[in-house]
């Protein structure tokens, strides 16, 4: 039987995903103080989430909710909201799901404040990716940072830990510092944070402020997604932090934040003189990033800061589909949005493997990779799968997430940067072949690799989604090319 | 009926894995069930197969990603069959040496080697860029493992290199295809190879055109391997177990030439007319550079490795010529080339069960010892240099024949490296056939090594004295590209 669901307020409807994740995350909260038996509690958050996606689904559909703005124009209702906010559900439950078994063993004390601050990150990015006012999303950003930054230093008794988080939020809170610098200079060019209206105001705005603008936005955001040269504190964060956090960092904020920056240049900044300058500038950045990130991957000995470099790398490759937006708007955006959810659910397996590893008591240097093909080989063999789709060869989601790529870099004019892309994607085998060359050409003593019910299950939903949204990519990218396509510009 | 040759292989792959480890001979049953059936299907197909008609014939057609014009579309010309049959028929052989030669970790083996079977299939039937892509690359980790596993001393390096010459060549290939897909209005624009290539063809020579055509050919060319991209092939060759270096040769190399009369070519004949000279002199290098660097190898599979090299020299100068006669020469040699270097390296192989060696020089007198095995060495070493009567005779007569047209006496660069090529296989049979005994007794041939030499032997020997029926299969396509590449 069809919901009629007219007669509700679409204000209500709208917020409903992001409040069923907030009125989780406050349960949550509150049961903490009352429950002696904390693991159920894991679960708990995991279905917030996941209800949290339903709620969305129940929104998104047509009809539901007219596109436009809502909540005095804070928050959207368009399919870029839709898509961005699911993605980073996923994320959130892929994430939870995977930290299951890792958090009663490594943080038994702070257990559930470990899921409370997923949930209140993925609450602000969930803002931070539903806004067209840049102070929403600002705001977005501030919270998911808030709670990453305690995430990074959740093992307070290792030093490595303490030091991921002062260096992360160091560098954070100086991009954050950068970027609102940037804002201020928009709006004291429009005298508005609302982005559609900063676009028609912005037309009169004198040059050379707006690039200063420019430069510093850009600045605060390369920070935020790890693009060289702003890239120096990721590496540190994500070797000190605790693992399954590394791996959340790795997938969510960056994705938030890759929202952000299409939603500010692609809706706020979209003057032709003025698109030419960010979409040069970003390409820079990308070919940067491709360049450094996997050069400098090919030297790590530590799995979890290579994972760092390449995703510095892949940072890099998406930079060509915002580059490319600037002159081809729907396949640069849609490209980037497709690799994200690409980008996404193959780290997930990836991530997955080295909480294993760690759940063992073992750590995730290169060495510890040894024999894997003989301790586990499903596993070893998933991992290869999930490799390949992150170098980019078919029948992956990570191949078609790149194809997309190029065609947007292709089209836009930027034959150089695919071209460098694709040299990259070849660089990066080393690597990658690296840890591929412990799992199955060295031999070892230790014991079998179990891995539990719950990191099973994402491995599974990785490998798998890996293969169907490759193959069948067809809905999914024409979903996120039109997405852009209905903003109303 | 395309389809089920491509993944009845993979089939058979994903249902073995269910079957436990130590069941060795269900998994060698399966796999030789896996590739056989496809063999089966495809003598079917070959008798259907209407000759003369240029059409694709046995198409299949579904919607992928419509968005991008982008189609799941198989089908075959004479191109795609002549491949596609010789695929299908060094399958069931590969698994066969196999047997008794592979002892550990045969189930991952016997999986991956199916799984291979399906990316070759599939690119010899793909008929939409980003399908031909996809199987293109399904090849390459099957392929990367089966060498670096159950490879020589120096697996892992030749593995990886393997790789990365094929990886690198790849992408740049896609990218060059995207910038010809990309080259028209949005309503327009389609993967679909055949149709791709009707748009492109009308092309300008420019900047574009030419860095497209260059990229898609270094993809190809390093799968050829055309010099200089054919470092990775000594070493792939030497590391790998002889049922892959057979398959290696036999057809994987040929994905890179199908590619170039299925993709290249016809999408840019205007930019392959200018630059035929290159494409001419890569060839005559690598006809004369390949012979040489096989006459001073020490190591039996390393002369056999670069006779390749010096053999795909001749397919590269007959397409550069775009003569119907040398079309059909270096279309030929392919095949031909397909048939006789896997046997050759299946020599080698079996040179090397007994003796557990490959140098030349540990090697001698083996008339003496091995009679058997030391005819079918000397047969595929006289097929392998030309010797009339047998098929590589026919494909390099006529590649020269119809250069000469287009390249005058520029050919006798060929014609210098056919003679270096008989003689390094002259002076190879000496030292491996002649002298004096090194080993005193060593088990002949066994019926197994007949049965793989046999089919492959006849073949060599028909299509030496009767080449017309691969001639008539292919004439169609040929005659289109040959217009294409001498059209003004």
């Amino acid at each position: 039987m069809p919901i009629d669901l007219s007669s509700v307020n679409p204000n209500l409807l709208i917020i409903l995903p992001p409040g069923v994740l907030a009125a989780f995350a406050l349960v949550v909260l509150v049961l903490d103080l009352y429950s002696q038996e904390k693991r159920w509690l894991a679960g708990l958050s995991l279905v917030g989430v996941l209800l949290s996606l339903v709620a969305l689904w129940f929104a998104s559909r047509p009809g539901a909710v007219p596109p436009g703005d809502y909540f005095g124009r804070m928050v959207t209702a368009d399919p870029f909201t839709f898509y961005m906010v699911a993605v980073l559900l996923v994320a959130a439950a892929l994430v939870i799901l995977l930290s299951m078994d890792w958090v009663p063993r490594r943080l038994p004390k702070v257990q559930v404040e470990y899921y409370e601050l997923v949930l209140f990150a993925t609450l602000g990015m969930m803002f931070m990716a539903a806004s067209r006012d840049i102070t929403l999303i600002y705001l977005g950003l501030e919270l998911s940072s808030q709670a990453s930054y305690i995430l990074a230093g959740l093992l307070r008794n290792d030093p490595r830990s303490n030091e991921a988080a002062l260096k992360y939020f160091l560098n954070g809170a100086l991009a954050s510092a950068v970027l609102l610098f940037g804002i201020s200079i928009l709006y004291g060019l429009t005298g508005t944070t609302y982005l559609p209206e900063m676009l028609v105001a912005l037309g009169q705005a004198p040059l050379p402020l707006l690039v200063t603008a420019m430069v510093f936005v850009i600045a605060g955001f390369g920070f935020k997604v790890a693009a060289a040269p702003f890239h120096l504190w990721a590496p540190d964060a994500y070797e000190g932090a605790p693992t399954p956090v590394t791996g959340f960092f790795s997938m969510a904020p960056k994705a938030a934040a890759w929202a952000a920056v299409l939603r500010v240049f692609l809706e706020g900044l979209t003057i032709p003189h003025v698109m030419d300058k960010w979409s040069v500038l970003w390409a820079v950045l990308s070919a940067s990033s491709m360049l450094i990130g996997n050069l400098t991957a090919l030297w790590q000995t530590n799995v979890k800061r290579m994972m760092a470099y390449s995703s510095i790398s892949h940072a890099g490759y998406i930079l060509v589909g915002v580059a490319a937006a600037a002159r081809a708007p729907d396949v640069g955006a849609g490209a980037v949005l497709f690799y994200l959810l690409g980008y996404i659910v193959t780290n997930a397996g990836i991530w997955a493997a080295l909480v294993a590893l760690e759940n063992q008591g073992e750590g995730t240097e290169m060495a510890d990779f040894r024999g894997l093909a003989q301790r586990n080989p499903v596993l070893a063999w998933s991992l290869l799968f999930l490799f390949v789709s992150l170098i980019g060869i078919p029948p992956t989601v990570g191949f078609f997430g790149k194809f997309f790529l190029f065609r947007a870099g292709v089209q836009a004019g930027y034959v150089w940067l695919a071209v460098l892309m694709a040299i990259n994607s070849a660089i990066s085998v080393g690597y990658y072949y690296a840890v591929v060359r412990n799992m199955f050409f060295e031999k070892t003593q230790k014991p079998r690799l179990e891995l539990g019910s719950s990191l099973q299950a994402v491995v599974a939903l990785s490998v798998l989604a890996v293969l169907v949204v490759g193959l069948g990519s067809s809905p999914v990218i024409q979903y996120a090319e039109a997405a852009l396509g209905l903003l109303g510009r | 009926m395309l389809s089920l040759i491509v993944f009845f292989p993979l089939a058979v792959a994903v249902a073995m894995l269910l079957v436990p480890r130590t069941q060795e001979k269900l998994i060698k049953g399966l796999a030789l069930v896996g590739t056989l059936v496809p063999l089966a299907l495809t003598l079917v197909l070959l008798s259907r197969f209407e000759v003369g008609s240029g059409a694709i014939q046995f198409q299949e057609k579904f919607v992928w990603i419509p968005s991008l014009g982008i189609q799941y579309h198989m089908g075959v010309d004479g191109w795609g069959i002549t491949m596609l049959a010789l695929s299908t028929l060094l399958f069931p052989l590969a698994v066969l040496a196999s047997f008794g030669y592979i002892e550990h970790r045969v189930k991952d083996y016997f999986v991956l080697l199916l799984i291979l079977e399906t990316g070759t299939n599939g690119v010899f039937t793909a008929l939409d860029f980003v399908l031909f892509y996809v199987f293109w690359e399904i090849v390459l980790l099957p392929m990367y493992f089966l060498i670096g596993i159950w490879g020589g001393p120096r697996r892992e390096y030749a593995a990886i290199k393997f790789f990365l010459y094929t990886l690198i060549g790849s992408v740049i290939m896609l990218v060059g295809a995207l910038a010809l897909y990309l080259q028209f209005p949005a309503g327009q624009r389609t993967f679909d190879l055949i149709e791709l290539a009707k748009l492109t063809q009308g092309l300008p020579v420019n900047a574009l055109t030419t860095f497209a055509f260059f990229a898609l050919l270094l993809g190809f060319a390093v799968k050829v391997p055309a010099f200089p991209f054919h470092t990775w092939l000594p070493d792939a060759h030497v590391e790998a177990p002889t049922p892959i270096s057979m398959l290696l040769a036999g057809i994987l190399l040929k994905m890179g030439t199908y590619a170039m009369v299925r993709i290249s070519h016809p999408m840019l004949p205007q930019v392959a007319r200018e630059w035929a000279w290159l494409i001419a002199a890569v060839g005559i290098v690598g006809i004369v550079y390949g012979a040489f660097a096989a006459m001073a190898q020490k190591d039996f599979k390393k002369v056999v490795a670069y006779s390749s090299v010096a053999h795909m020299g001749f397919f590269l100068l007959g397409l550069a010529a775009g003569t119907p006669e040398a079309l059909a020469g270096g279309y030929f040699e392919t095949i031909a080339h397909g048939l006789i270097s896997p046997l050759f390296f299946f020599v080698v192989g079996m040179y090397y069960e007994r003796t557990h060696t490959r140098e030349l020089e540990k090697l001698g007198g083996m008339f003496l010892t091995v009679p058997a095995i030391s005819f079918v060495m000397a047969f595929t070493a006289f097929a392998n240099l030309g010797l009339p009567g047998l098929a590589g005779f026919i494909a390099e007569f006529f590649t020269l024949v119809g250069s000469y047209q287009t390249w005058g006496l520029w050919i006798l660069g060929a014609g210098l490296g056919m003679v270096i090529i008989a003689a390094f296989h002259l002076i190879l049979m000496r030292q491996v056939l002649m002298g004096e005994k090194k080993y005193e007794s060593l088990p002949d041939i066994t019926p197994k090594e007949i049965t793989i030499f046999a089919p492959l032997a006849a073949l060599i020997v028909l299509f030496g004295v009767y080449p017309a029926p691969v001639f008539k299969v292919l004439d169609p396509g040929i005659k289109v590209l040959s217009a294409l590449l001498l059209g003004g």
